[in-house]
C-alpha cells in the first residue's frame, strides 16, 4: 500500500500528470455516467432510431447551450404534452354522453428566429367512436388563427408545417415560420410574446382519454445537437466514451503485455523461436495495416471486436516488440538471472518474475501512451466506413457527419463534440504517460 | 575416486574431495551471420583441479583468462564441451537434469557486482525466498526460519529491518551480503565467488573477505574465488591457481606461491601489484608488455611466450609445456622448470 | 607548498536531486605546488570525481551551487565567464582524462583526429600536419606506437585506449591534468604499465597532476601528496610519506590498514558503518559516527589545522 500512495506522491509533483488524470477521471466519470443511466441495449436501440423514437427531436439541430453566447437567442426545442401536464387539460361534460375536453398549451416565445417545425401528436384511447378535434393558434397581439379541424384516430400526427391549406392562409409562410410571425413587420421577424395552442375534443365515451402533445421544434435542442435523423448526439458521445476507453484500454493491454511476453519467450529462448518472432514481425511491418483492415471489415466483418483484436494482432508484431527485444537482450544477460539459473530457477519462471517486472517501468508509460492510440483507432476505421454498425461511438458520429458533409452545411458542432472528446481523451491519457515515464525512467526527469 | 591434483594438502583422502574437475574444456563456437562457423574460443582449454571438503582455492588471473567462463562451467552455467566435474562422487555433465538440480542446490554463487546480482524489483524476504521455494521447501514457517538464519549469518541485522527493504535502499556492502545469505540459503558445500569485492571499496572489501572466511569455517564450505587481484587472496584461501590463456599454469599453495612465484607470468603479476609505499614513486615496475592471448587464435607452445622475458626459443614457441613440479604441491607449467631444460643449462 | 600553483579554497559544488540538494563537495581547501602530483582518495559517494568536475567546471545540469575559488597562477579562474574559462583555461591551462576514458573516444573518428581536435580548436597549431607532429610526439611520451595514429578507437585495446585519452590531455601541454580514476578498468598488467607512463611523465615534465582514485596501493605510485576525501570534504592532506607511515585522521589510519598487502603479511581491518548520506550530512565531523575516537567535541565541525606541515580535519589535533 506504501507503494502506491509513493506513487500518487510522486505523480502529484508532475502538473502534466495530475492534468491527465483529472481528464481520465472525468471520462471515467462519464462512461459510468453512461453506463448507468442507459443501459448498452437500450443506448443502441436508441441509436438504431426504430419507431418514432426520435419523432419529437428536431434535426441538425446545434446544442442548447449556444444560446448563452452574446448576440445569439435561437428557439430551443419547446415540448408540451399532456400526458406530464395533467393541468393543461380540463374535462367537461357539456351533453349526456358528450364530454368537451380542452387543452391550453400557452407558452413564451422571446426568440430571435423562428422554429424549424412545429406538430401536434394526439393519442385516443378507449374509445369507438373518433373524438371531433379542432385547434386553434392565439397570438401575442391577439388574433386567433384556426389550425382546422377532424374526426381523430388513435394516433395522429399534424405536421403544421406541410399543411399546404395553413401556408396558404398564412400568407405563403410554413406555419413555423407564419405561425411565429410578426404581422407587421415587412420581413420575417417573429412576434415575442406568449403564444398558447388551443385544442378541444368532443368525446363521446366516459372512459376515452385523449393526449394531445405540441412540439415546437428549435434550431437548438439538448446537450450536444441533433443529427440528420434527428437523433440526440449526446446518446452517442455519452455511450462513446465508455467504448472508447474499453477500446483503448483492451488494445493497450493487447498490445503491450502480448508483445511484451512475446518478445520476452522470444528473446529467452533465442534460437528458432526468436528467429521466428523476428520474421513474422518483419513481415508485418510491410504489411499495410488499414487496406488489410478494409479488405477483412468488407469482406469478413464489420464487428468492432474482431478489428480491433487484428489490430491489436498487427500491433503486437510491430516495432515495439524490437525495442522490447532489446531490452530483453540487456536484461537476459544481467547477473540476478544467471544467479536464478544458478539455483535452479526454471525457464518459465524466469520469464514471468524475473525478466518481465524488469521491463515494467518501460512498460506502463507506454502502455498509458497506447491507449490514445486505440481510441482513435476506432474512430479511424469508422471514418473509414468500418464502423461498428449497431454501436453508438464517437467514431460513428464523426463518420455520419462526414457523410452528410456537416462541416459543408455549417453543422460544426456535429464534428467538433466527438473530435474533441477524442482529443481530451487522448491527452489525459498521454499526458499521464509523459509523467509516468519520467518516473519509471529516472533518465528522462530534468532536474 | 582417485587423487590426482598434486597440490593437494597429503593425506587427503578419496572420500574428502569434494570437487573434481577433470580435463575441463569450454569453448564457444563463433558464427558469421549466424551462420558460418569461424572458429571457437576456448575459455577453458583444459583445466585440472580438486578441491577438498572445507577447502577455498582461489583462480587468479586477468580479464579474459577464461576464469569467468571456468566458474560459470564449474556452476553448471554452462555445458563443458568436453572433460566433467565430479562432485560429491557423482558425475554432473548437464545430460541427467536431475543431477543438475541436485548439484545447484548444493553449489553456491556470489557475483561481481552485488547490484546487479540482485533483482531491483524484489524486496530482500522475497530475493531469499526464491531459492527455497524453487527447491522444494514447501514449509513457509521452515522457510521464514531459514531466512532469518541467512540474514543473521551475513550480519543484516536486526533481520526485520531488512526483510522488506529492496536492494537499492542498501549500501553495496549489505547489497552483497543480501548476495551472500541467499548463496548460503540452501546450505551448499561449495560456494563459487566470482570478483565477491572487485566492486566494493576498500574499507567494505575486507568486512566481505572475512564473512566469506567466517562462513567457510562456520560452515565446512570449500569455496572457489576468482579474483584478478592477488592482494587480496593471502586472507582467503588455501591454495592460489594462477590462469592465463584459459589454463592454469601455476597451481600451489597461497604462502609458497606468494613467496615463491615460478611462473614468469605470475612473477609479472607479483611485481605488478604495489603495496601501499611511499617508495613507490621512485620505482618502475618489471612488467611484460603486450596483451593476453587471443583466445580463438592463442599462441603456440606456451601460451605467455610472446610477453615472456625468459621465452626459451624453439621450445617455448613451439611445445606446450606440461606441469612440472616445482618443490611441495607446486605445479607450474613452465619449461624454465623442465628436467630436459634444466639439462641443458647444467 | 602554500604558494603554489593551483590553490582551491572553500570550493562548493552543490547538486539538485529529487530528494534534496546533495553536498557533492563541500568546503574543500587544498594547495599544491607546480609540478607535484596529489592523490585524491576517497570511497565511492565521497565526492572525488565531483571536485575533479569543479576544478575543471565540468559541470552538470542540475548544480545547485558552485562557489569559492580555484587560483591558477594566482588567478581566480571561478571569476571568469564561461566562455573565457573555455578559452583561457580548459586544455590550455588544465586537461581532464575521463573516468572510463577509454570508453570515452568518439568510434568513428581515427585516433589522431581525435587527439589533435584541441590543438585545432584552441588555435595552436595551424594545420593539421603541425597537429599530427604534436600528435606523435605526445604518443611517443605514453608509450603508443605512432602507427597507430591512424587507427580508430576499437582497433585498440583498452590500455591503448586509455592511453590515447592521457595523450588527449597531454596534447595542448596544460599545466595541470586531473585524471579520474585513469586505471580502474583495467587489468593488473596493463595497470602497472600505465603507471610506469606516468611515471616516466611526472619525471620529464613539469606538469602537476591531480590523481583522483579509491585505490590506495596503487595511488603510491604517483603520489607526491595525498588528500584524503570523505563525504564532500577533505579531512587530511599530506605529503605521501607521512600518509603512508604516519596518517593523522582517524579515517586516513583505518583507510590504510584496510588495504590489503601482497608482500607482507597485516591484519586487515574494516571500517564499521557506511558513509553519510551527502544529502543531509551529519552535523560536525562527518566521520564521527564511525570514528572510534569520537568524544563531546566532535558534534561540532572540526576545522582544518595545520599539524607538522600536514592539515588534518579533526579535533584529536587540536
Amino acid at each position: 500500500m506504501n507503494r502506491v500512495v509513493k506513487g500518487f506522491k510522486d505523480l502529484a509533483q508532475y502538473p502534466s500528470a495530475i492534468a491527465g488524470l483529472v481528464l481520465i477521471s472525468l471520462f471515467v466519470a462519464l462512461a459510468v455516467y453512461a453506463m448507468v443511466t442507459m443501459p448498452l441495449g437500450q443506448a443502441i436501440e436508441l441509436w438504431r432510431g426504430s419507431g418514432d423514437v426520435w419523432q419529437y427531436t428536431p434535426r441538425n439541430a446545434a446544442p442548447a447551450w449556444l444560446n448563452v453566447f452574446p448576440g445569439i437567442n435561437k428557439p430551443v426545442t419547446m415540448d408540451f404534452n399532456t400526458a406530464n401536464m395533467p393541468e393543461a387539460k380540463t374535462v367537461e361534460e357539456i351533453a349526456p354522453g358528450m364530454w368537451e375536453v380542452r387543452v391550453s398549451f400557452p407558452f413564451d416565445f422571446t426568440y430571435d428566429e423562428f422554429p424549424t417545425e412545429i406538430n401536434v401528436f394526439t393519442t385516443v384511447r378507449n374509445s369507438t367512436a373518433r373524438p371531433f378535434f379542432s385547434m386553434r393558434w392565439l397570438t401575442p397581439d391577439g388574433r386567433e388563427i384556426p389550425l382546422g379541424d377532424v374526426d381523430l384516430r388513435a394516433s395522429e400526427s399534424f405536421r403544421l408545417g406541410q399543411d399546404a391549406r395553413l401556408t396558404r392562409r398564412l400568407g405563403g409562410r410554413p406555419a413555423h415560420m407564419g405561425l411565429f410571425a410578426d404581422p407587421n413587420a415587412s420581413e420575417a421577424v417573429p412576434l415575442k410574446g406568449r403564444y398558447e395552442l388551443v385544442a378541444e375534443a368532443l368525446v363521446f365515451e366516459p372512459d376515452t382519454e385523449l393526449d394531445v402533445r405540441l412540439v415546437v421544434y428549435g434550431q437548438l435542442h439538448g446537450l450536444a445537437g441533433t443529427d440528420h435523423r434527428r437523433r440526440d448526439l449526446t446518446v452517442a458521445l455519452l455511450w462513446g466514451t465508455p467504448i472508447a476507453l474499453a477500446m483503448g484500454l483492451m488494445g493497450a493491454i493487447g498490445a503491450t503485455v502480448t508483445t511484451m511476453a512475446i518478445a520476452a519467450v522470444g528473446t529467452w529462448y533465442g534460437g528458432w523461436v526468436d528467429n521466428l518472432i523476428q520474421r513474422i514481425t518483419e513481415i508485418n511491418m510491410m504489411l499495410p495495416g488499414y487496406p488489410l483492415l478494409i479488405m477483412i471489415g468488407t469482406l469478413v466483418d464489420r464487428n468492432l471486436l474482431l478489428l480491433t483484436a487484428i489490430w491489436v494482432a498487427l500491433s503486437i508484431f510491430s516495432a515495439s516488440i524490437k525495442s522490447y527485444r532489446a531490452m530483453f537482450l540487456q536484461v537476459k544477460e544481467a547477473p540476478y538471472i544467471e544467479a536464478a539459473k544458478s539455483y535452479s530457477a526454471s525457464n518459465m519462471r524466469i520469464i514471468v518474475q524475473y525478466m518481465m517486472p524488469r521491463i515494467i517501468p518501460v512498460l506502463v508509460p507506454t502502455f498509458v501512451g497506447l491507449v490514445p492510440s486505440f481510441v482513435f483507432f476506432e474512430a479511424t476505421i469508422s471514418v473509414l466506413g468500418l464502423g461498428d454498425p449497431l454501436l453508438p461511438t464517437w467514431g460513428k458520429v464523426l463518420s455520419e457527419a462526414q457523410d452528410m458533409g456537416a462541416l459543408h452545411n455549417g453543422y460544426y458542432y456535429w464534428v467538433l463534440a466527438p473530435s474533441l472528446l477524442l482529443v481530451f481523451s487522448g491527452a489525459g491519457f498521454a499526458l499521464l504517460g509523459f509523467a509516468l515515464d519520467r518516473i519509471f525512467n529516472p533518465r528522462l526527469r530534468s532536474l | 575416486m582417485e587423487i590426482f591434483d598434486k597440490t593437494m594438502r597429503p593425506g587427503t583422502k578419496p572420500e574428502d574431495v569434494l570437487l573434481s574437475v577433470e580435463g575441463l574444456h569450454k569453448w564457444f563456437e563463433i558464427k558469421r551471420l549466424g551462420l558460418f562457423r569461424v572458429g571457437d574460443v576456448k575459455a577453458v582449454d583444459g583445466v585440472d583441479f580438486q578441491l577438498a571438503r572445507g577447502e577455498s582455492v582461489t583462480v587468479v588471473g586477468e580479464s579474459g583468462c577464461g576464469k569467468s567462463t571456468l566458474a560459470r562451467t564449474i556452476l553448471g552455467l554452462y555445458g563443458p564441451t568436453k572433460g566433467r566435474i565430479v562432485f560429491d562422487g557423482r558425475v554432473i555433465d548437464g545430460t541427467d537434469k536431475e543431477a543438475l538440480a541436485w548439484y545447484r542446490r548444493h553449489v553456491g554463487f556470489v557475483q561481481q557486482d552485488p547490484f546487479g546480482a540482485l533483482p531491483p524489483f524484489m524486496t530482500v524476504q522475497r530475493i531469499l525466498n526464491e531459492p527455497l521455494v524453487i527447491n522444494g521447501v514447501k514449509d513457509p514457517e521452515e522457510r521464514q526460519r531459514r531466512i532469518r538464519k541467512a540474514l543473521e549469518d551475513v550480519r543484516l541485522m536486526p533481520v526485520e529491518d531488512y526483510l522488506t527493504k529492496f536492494p537499492h535502499q542498501l549500501s553495496g556492502g549489505q547489497q552483497q551480503r543480501l548476495v551472500i545469505a541467499r548463496a548460503i540459503i540452501l546450505e551448499p558445500k561449495l560456494i563459487v565467488a566470482d570478483e565477491p569485492v572487485s566492486m566494493l571499496d576498500a574499507s567494505v572489501r575486507v568486512e566481505i573477505m572475512q564473512l566469506l572466511g567466517r562462513l567457510q569455517q562456520q560452515y565446512n564450505i570449500s569455496i572457489i574465488y576468482i579474483t584478478h587481484d592477488l592482494s587480496t587472496v593471502r586472507y582467503f584461501s588455501d591454495r592460489i591457481f594462477v590462469m592465463y590463456g584459459a589454463k592454469l599454469i601455476e597451481k600451489a599453495r597461497t604462502k609458497e606461491l606468494l613467496k615463491n612465484p615460478s611462473h614468469p607470468y605470475a612473477q609479472a603479476l607479483m611485481n605488478a601489484i604495489p603495496d601501499p609505499d611511499p617508495d613507490n614513486v621512485d620505482r618502475f615496475r618489471e612488467v611484460p608488455g603486450g596483451e593476453p592471448p587471443s583466445l580463438m587464435n592463442p599462441p603456440a607452445g606456451c601460451r605467455f611466450h610472446p610477453r615472456c622475458p625468459a621465452a626459451i626459443k624453439g621450445v617455448c614457441d613451439v611445445q606446450e609445456p606440461p606441469h612440472f613440479e616445482r618443490g611441495e604441491q607446486h605445479l607450474v607449467a613452465c619449461w624454465l622448470y623442465g628436467e630436459e631444460h634444466a639439462e641443458q643449462t647444467a | 607548498m602554500e604558494n603554489g600553483f593551483l590553490r582551491v579554497e572553500d570550493l562548493r559544488l552543490h547538486f539538485r536531486t529529487m530528494r534534496g540538494p546533495v553536498q557533492a563537495v563541500d568546503g574543500v581547501t587544498f594547495h599544491l605546488g607546480r609540478g607535484r602530483t596529489l592523490v585524491v582518495v576517497g570511497e565511492s559517494g565521497s565526492g572525488k570525481s565531483s571536485l575533479a568536475k569543479a576544478i575543471l567546471r565540468l559541470l552538470p545540469r542540475n548544480v545547485l551551487k558552485y562557489e569559492g575559488s580555484v587560483y591558477m597562477d594566482d588567478v581566480d579562474v571561478m571569476k571568469l565567464s564561461d566562455d573565457q574559462f573555455r578559452r583561457r583555461v580548459r586544455w590550455v591551462k588544465a586537461a581532464l582524462v575521463p573516468q572510463a576514458a577509454q570508453n570515452s573516444l568518439n568510434p568513428v573518428l581515427r585516433v589522431q583526429d581525435q587527439v589533435a581536435e584541441p590543438l585545432l580548436v584552441h588555435g595552436k597549431a595551424k594545420t593539421k600536419e603541425k597537429a599530427y607532429e604534436r600528435v606523435a610526439e605526445v604518443f611517443g611520451m605514453v608509450g603508443l606506437p605512432t602507427d597507430f595514429m591512424s587507427r580508430y578507437p576499437f582497433e585498440l585495446s583498452g590500455g591503448m585506449r586509455q592511453r590515447t585519452a592521457i595523450a588527449m590531455a597531454l596534447v595542448t601541454n596544460p599545466d595541470l591534468i586531473v585524471m579520474d580514476e585513469p586505471t580502474s578498468a583495467l587489468d593488473v598488467l596493463t595497470q602497472a604499465n600505465l603507471m610506469n607512463v606516468l611515471k616516466r611523465l611526472k619525471q620529464s615534465t613539469e606538469m602537476t597532476f591531480i590523481l583522483i582514485t579509491h585505490d590506495i596501493a596503487t595511488a603510491s605510485d604517483l603520489a607526491d601528496d595525498v588528500a584524503v576525501m570523505y563525504a564532500g570534504q577533505i579531512v587530511e592532506q599530506s605529503t605521501a610519506r607521512r600518509f603512508y607511515t604516519a596518517p593523522l585522521h582517524p579515517y586516513s589510519k583505518m583507510l590504510l590498514s584496510s588495504v590489503p598487502t601482497l608482500k607482507e603479511d597485516k591484519e586487515l581491518q574494516h571500517i564499521p558503518g557506511t558513509p553519510p548520506s551527502l544529502i543531509n550530512p551529519p552535523k560536525g565531523c562527518r566521520f564521527a559516527d564511525r570514528c572510534p575516537a569520537r568524544f563531546d567535541k566532535c558534534s561540532q565541525e572540526p576545522p582544518l589545522r595545520q599539524v607538522n606541515g600536514s592539515r588534518v580535519k579533526c579535533w584529536l589535533y587540536e
